[in-house]
């Protein structure tokens, strides 16, 4: 053994105590001091290890090198950058997974208006979704004759309303994204049921003729709820794509791209369906105000919707 | 050697030793969180019911929180660990060794419900016992580990004897278990001491303490202590 272990700790066991405290939280060591402090220090765990000194000091030395390993190379305090995520990378990723997202949306939207054109133009096709105990509780719902009960939620109501919406509905996006792993079929399924039994609801109330009521209700918090459901279907369908279609990759290694993807897509669809459940909860069951009003602004929210995921994020950052 | 060993090589070229976390821990860890969780959960019920509907409406909320965000928050903002892992001394990493990040700790966590497919964690415990370094869908996907946080290293003494220079040159690997001994000695008792001695009868020529006292004393001279 070159050098004894006694004599080794003496020589370097300030530099490591300095360290120890440094990561505890005291200024032992200057901040600019501390890469080249960690440099020696993995000098001095290869050291350790090349001369087989004793476990003991070996863990500790490993402890430490861990430690500083982790606060050197960690990213950055930022964190999450929220507002960063929603004025440039949200945006930018729906356009770079265009296709992934039109996808979602054929299977989402080209089934609800597939569905609601058929109950439309053969009424008694809706009995094929819904039973007719189903079919009957939604044309109760929004029949404009038991309007005063349905409309007179009342604010109380309201709380309870969003925080079941919220629950359950950015619940079903994270379900939908993450069963999608298996081959995508969780996520395609949960899309066509989602269009079909909409669309056919919607065929079911528009041929009953309960268009100010139904339209009123939907059209306020329509384009968070749907285009947040198509983007955690287009995440969910990521991840099985990467099982069939990996490219070039281990399917491990499309897996952990997908999931990335995936998780930004649907971090994304999830505070989109966190904002439609506030306009469910607190908007869309007011009937104070008249349904066209109500149908005007759940348009604005569309076309405010598909321009930022058109629009928002393209301009270069100057250098 | 240890097959629950990972090592990760840093940029300055050192090796950084994780230990990955078996089955058992984790579902303890799991079943400790859920515990704390909807008894949480269940006492709120009591003044949240009181305030009718609003209540209601924040209980469903602190549900929605309680089954998909708690994990993420406390495994970002608490050093990898949730309540349950910080009690059984777990902790998330990435799988260089680094601090969790919100993407992949709401990844790891949202595809729970792979893992718990068809139910009970079925795929996941399969999952963690296939897989090379314990982990389950989730974490291969989002390359995460659950390791197990390095005990604090007490320093152990070898008794005090007088140092006795080695009689013949050994090799580093017969000096380092020399040097084990010495340090170990001290826990275990007498008469073990003494039989793990007498296998080195050649060594020393002595039997009894005094074998034990003359390894005790090779030992410290190997460390360079007087």
């Amino acid at each position: 053994m070159s050098i004894r272990q006694e004599r080794f700790e003496a020589d370097h066991g300030e530099l490591w105590e300095a360290l120890e405290r440094w990561l505890g939280g005291y200024p032992t060591l200057g901040d600019e001091d501390i890469p080249g402090a960690y440099r020696r220090l993995c000098h001095h765990v290869a050291l350790s290890r090349e001369r087989q000194y004793t476990p003991a000091l070996h863990d500790r030395l490993q402890a430490l090198a861990l430690g500083l390993h982790q606060r050197l190379y960690a990213e950055g305090e930022g964190g999450f950058g929220a507002w960063r995520y929603l004025a440039r990378d949200f945006p930018q990723l729906v356009r770079r997974e265009w296709r992934l997202v039109l996808m979602a949306s054929i299977l989402l939207f080209g089934s609800w208006i597939a569905a609601f054109l058929v109950v439309r133009r053969r009424p008694e096709l809706v009995h094929l979704v819904l039973s007719p105990a189903q079919a009957a509780k939604y044309a109760q719902m929004y029949d404009p004759a038991t309007q005063e009960t349905f409309g007179m939620r009342g604010p109380m109501q309201d709380v309870a309303m969003f925080g079941y919406y919220i629950w359950n509905n950015i619940g079903i996006d994270f379900q939908v994204f993450a069963s999608g792993l298996v081959l995508g079929i969780g996520s395609v399924f949960t899309l066509l049921y989602n269009g079909i039994q909409g669309g056919a609801v919607m065929g079911h109330l528009t041929n009953l003729g309960f268009v100010s009521t139904f339209y009123g209700f939907v059209s306020g918090h329509s384009s968070f709820e749907l285009l947040g459901a198509a983007l955690s279907g287009a995440a969910g369908l990521r991840l099985g794509l990467a099982w069939v279609h990996p490219g070039r990759h281990s399917r491990l290694e499309a897996l952990k791209d997908a999931g990335r993807v995936g998780a930004k897509l649907v971090m994304g669809a999830a505070l989109m369906t966190f904002v439609a459940a506030a306009i469910e909860g607190f908007w869309s069951a007011n009937t104070l105000v008249p349904w066209k009003v109500k149908l005007g602004v759940g348009l604005v929210l569309w076309a405010l919707l598909l321009a930022y995921f058109g629009l928002a994020g393209r301009r270069r950052t100057a250098p | 050697m240890l097959d629950t060993v990972r090592k990760v090589e840093t940029p300055e070229g050192v090796e950084l030793e994780l230990r990955p976390a078996g089955p058992v821990a984790r579902a303890l860890a799991l079943a400790l969180d859920q515990v704390v969780l909807w008894t949480g959960l269940f006492v709120a019920v009591i003044p949240l019911a009181m305030l009718g509907p609003v209540g209601m409406g924040i209980w469903m909320i602190l549900l929605f929180l309680a089954q998909w965000l708690y994990p993420v928050l406390f495994e970002v903002l608490g050093s990898g660990q949730t309540l349950g892992k910080r009690a059984l001394r777990l902790r998330v990493l990435m799988a260089d060794g680094l601090p969790v990040s919100w993407e992949a700790s709401l990844l790891r966590n949202l595809l729970r419900v792979v893992d718990g497919l068809p139910g009970a964690y079925t795929v996941g415990l399969a999952s963690t016992l296939l897989s090379r370094n314990f982990q389950r869908v989730g974490d291969l996907v989002a390359g995460t580990l659950v390791v197990h946080v390095p005990e604090p290293q007490r320093p152990r003494p070898i008794p005090v004897t007088p140092p006795l220079a080695l009689p013949l040159s050994l090799s580093l690997e017969e000096q380092s278990a020399l040097l084990a001994f010495g340090e170990r000695s001290s826990q275990l008792n007498p008469a073990r001491c003494e039989e793990l001695a007498e296998v080195l009868e050649d060594l020393t020529g002595l039997r009894g303490e005094a074998g034990v006292t003359a390894l005790q004393g090779m030992a410290r001279h190997i460390r360079g202590l007087t």
